[in-house]
């Protein structure tokens, strides 16, 4: 927008943005929130800004009980773009194909 | 039934994920400091923006929240935009012919809200040039196209944190849109988020193949519930979702896009950007 304008855009780019550059945020959490609860999503939220948790960090088990992301392996970008499959405890099959 | 009372039901509904996208463009932050542009236009026309939505912009989502980015795009730049919209675009070939008219019509801006829009928006950029393209949640791009996108899955896993301690029957429902991976990939982080604080939990989920459709998202809520699901996530647009879990005394937690508030804590460069924060209802992705 502000690039388009003074004339930076540029193209053949893609944004991904986070919490970390404060654009998701989990907001007005109901009052019958445990506490501790409240507190733990606080601490994913500071970890997600200062880099030091990662949600797609193995080990994670598909569906079929087979391992799809190893012990201490943080998933990269194209990894979580491709993700086809469910994780063990979802149910279901995922539907194949639009 | 669970045990929640009537009154909590309803303040649990007010849970809301927020994921914001930035509508505008805060560029690459690596890029290196630009240098002065060369030469400032004389006088400025103003620049034609225009957004096609999926949604009608009363649906308190997606496209909801994108109409709120427009009109904050509007307040900020003033006389130097002039914007426009069109609403309940499909997802087909009317959405090429929508765009045209909005290139032809002398936009140089066109953002387009939904991932299905990725195809004919990449041939009308081929044909307009002199127009700038940009486009949520696809994965294709252009000389003039480029996409935004937010990483929803990130709210995903906290609002499954919060399904996790709330759930008593350990079995969650998940109200799908249309499986692309953005989608997939929140359903599985939901479910690591409620793992994470609950290892029993279950996730079940009904796909409803469309972004807003009150009439199956209330269907698919309803099935989930009869499935012994007591904390529900939608992934689509509209209000049913919650409606239903309330008129059933469940919880719902909305994956949704808001825009709020400027942000002016933002990180630099990209938090006065922050234009168009989106709260989208359960859903993960401007399709």
């Amino acid at each position: 927008m502000r690039e388009a304008l003074e004339g930076k855009w540029t193209g053949n780019q893609a944004a991904w943005w986070g919490v970390k550059e404060g654009a998701i945020d989990l907001v007005s959490m109901a009052a019958d929130v445990p506490e501790d609860t409240k507190k733990r999503v606080e601490e994913i939220k500071t970890g997600l800004k200062d880099g030091s948790f990662a949600i797609w960090k193995g080990p994670i088990v598909g569906q079929d009980g087979k391992e799809v992301l190893a012990k201490d392996a943080v998933a990269d970008d194209k990894f979580l773009g491709g993700i086809n499959f469910y994780v063990k405890g979802v149910e279901g099959k995922v539907p194949s194909g639009k | 039934m669970t045990d929640f009372s009537k009154r909590s039901v309803i303040k649990l509904a007010a849970l809301t994920a927020i994921a914001a996208a930035a509508l505008v463009g805060c560029g690459k932050k690596e890029e290196p400091k630009a240098e002065a542009p060369a030469a400032a236009p004389a006088k400025a026309e103003p620049l034609k923006i225009a957004f096609a939505y999926v949604g009608p912009v009363g649906d308190g989502g997606w496209t909801f929240a994108h109409d709120n980015g427009r009109k904050a795009i509007e307040k900020e730049f003033g006389d130097k935009v002039v914007t426009s919209f069109v609403e309940k675009v499909p997802e087909s070939a009317d959405a090429e012919r929508v765009i045209r008219d909005m290139a032809s019509q002398g936009n140089k801006l066109i953002f387009g809200t939904t991932f299905g829009y990725m195809e004919p928006m990449l041939k009308v950029a081929a044909d307009f040039k002199d127009v700038k393209f940009e486009h949520a949640t696809g994965y294709k791009g252009a000389e003039n196209m480029r996409t935004y996108d937010s990483r929803t899955y990130e709210g995903a896993y906290m609002a499954g944190v919060i399904a996790g301690k709330m759930t008593k029957s350990n079995t969650l429902g998940v109200v799908a849109s249309i499986p692309i991976p953005e989608v997939i990939r929140n359903i599985n982080s939901f479910t690591l988020g409620a793992q994470s604080v609950n290892p029993k939990i279950k996730t079940k989920v009904v796909w409803v193949n469309e972004w807003f459709n009150p009439p199956k998202e209330t269907e698919a809520a309803t099935s989930l519930i009869n499935g012994g699901a007591d904390v529900l996530f939608q992934n689509t647009d509209s209000s049913a979702v919650l409606q239903t879990a309330e008129k059933n005394g469940q919880a719902c937690l909305r994956l949704g896009q808001r825009h709020d508030r400027l942000r002016p804590q933002g990180p630099p460069g990209l938090g006065h950007h922050q234009l168009g924060a989106v709260l989208r209802s359960g859903r993960a992705r401007g399709a």
